[in-house]
């Protein structure tokens, strides 16, 4: 069913086709697990939690509303899940360290694709870097950015997700991005 | 058609190197984009940043899709708010209620043969099930007198204070609501992904 929208995938999964949910799975997995990876900070937590939202979506997939799309409503659970992890984890380091010091001091565990020592410390500055100039960015730009270039979303979902106007959502994106730009500079040259 | 400022040119670029530029404006920008190398210059950084944003990508584990997908049969009995082991609980129960009655015919056998020289099993099995057929009558009986207990003190609060009488109606009927709504919840609390989204 691999040429099938989500609301009928969603119909086939209801339907008792388990395999149609695979689909799914195989469908949103990389931009879901991307999202998280952004909000978590840790690939392996990502992928942790990208598979515990993808179980709780199952089990309440008979009260998904199909006027709604599942892309939002999978990213809305998602976000949910990062938020009270992130949570969880200030609670465990204020009680072991007496510190208030939450994600803003969290290193970013991020692997290298890039072979030879040279690439790949060049390639995790890079990476880190772009990670950085994105957690400068205002909370209202981060969000979108994370879920227009980490999780894929199309602008008509982000507007849905976060119950904006259209317009408002092209020009935080905007915003965001030339902020980027100017942060990036010297990563952006030729 | 009106002259735009670069600023407007800038906000095309960004949404062109989105895929989300109208036609009519794609082409007033490429028309702008041949006489504007500032724009062009801009237009280039704008793919790089998407381009350096790509590359902090990471990818999917494989066997992700794979793994989730196992776990899906015990969500999908939790989904159904059914109770994962009541079915094999009911079986064992029976087993053991089975395993229960033959040693204890088989002991009740043993004992009479020694005692009267070789009653049979089935005898035995028999006066089993007569004690459990006995056991039965006399819960039925048990419940029935105590219906009837209920009922005739019921009669009287009824006579005596009503109001009471509606008030214990009124607690019974919320008792039951509540069971019946605990008995419908979902043993996982799904409920805590907050399905639907909102407008």
């Amino acid at each position: 069913m691999a040429g099938a929208t989500d609301e009928e995938l969603v119909t086939a999964v209801l339907a008792g086709d388990q395999d149609a949910f695979g689909d799914l799975v195989r469908r949103y997995q990389g931009r879901l697990v991307n999202y998280l990876v952004r909000l978590l900070r840790d690939v392996d937590e990502a992928h942790d939690v990208a598979q515990e939202v993808f179980v709780k979506v199952y089990q309440a997939l008979d009260r998904f509303d199909p006027r709604y799309r599942f892309s939002t409503w999978l990213f809305r659970v998602g976000q949910n899940a990062a938020i009270d992890l992130i949570r969880k984890r200030r609670l465990k380091l204020v009680s072991l360290h007496r510190s208030d010091d939450g994600e803003e001091g969290r290193e970013w565990e991020l692997p290298s694709a890039d072979r030879g020592p040279y690439g790949e410390a060049r390639n995790v500055e890079r990476g880190e870097a772009i990670h950085r100039a994105i957690d400068g960015l205002p909370d209202e730009y981060r969000e979108l950015i994370s879920l227009r270039h980490f999780g894929e979303l199309s602008y008509d979902e982000i507007a849905q997700l976060k119950e904006m106007p259209l317009g408002t959502v092209k020009n935080k994106l905007f915003r965001g991005r030339q902020m980027l730009k100017e942060e990036l500079a010297e990563y952006l040259q030729d | 058609m009106t002259t735009l400022d670069h600023a407007t040119y800038r906000e095309w670029l960004d949404l062109e190197a989105d895929g989300a530029l109208g036609a009519d404006e794609a082409g007033r920008l490429a028309a702008h984009l041949g006489e504007c190398a500032g724009c062009r210059a801009e237009r280039e950084r704008d793919v790089r940043l998407r381009e350096a944003l790509a590359a902090v990508r990471v990818e999917v584990r494989p066997g992700f899709a794979d793994a989730v997908m196992a776990a899906l049969p015990e969500a999908a009995r939790e989904r159904a708010g059914r109770p994962v082991a009541s079915r094999s609980a009911w079986r064992w129960a029976a087993a053991l209620l089975a395993v229960l009655g033959l040693a204890s015919a088989a002991l009740l056998g043993a004992g009479g043969s020694a005692l009267a020289g070789g009653a049979p099993l089935l005898e035995s099995l028999a006066a089993v099930a007569a004690l459990l057929g006995a056991s039965l009558v006399a819960g039925a009986g048990l419940l029935g007198a105590s219906w009837a207990g209920a009922g005739l003190v019921l009669g009287e609060l009824l006579i005596l204070s009503p109001g009471t009488a509606v008030g214990l109606g009124f607690a019974v009927l919320f008792l039951v609501l509540l069971a019946a709504s605990l008995v419908r919840r979902p043993r996982h609390a799904a409920a805590a992904a907050r399905p639907r989204p909102r407008r």
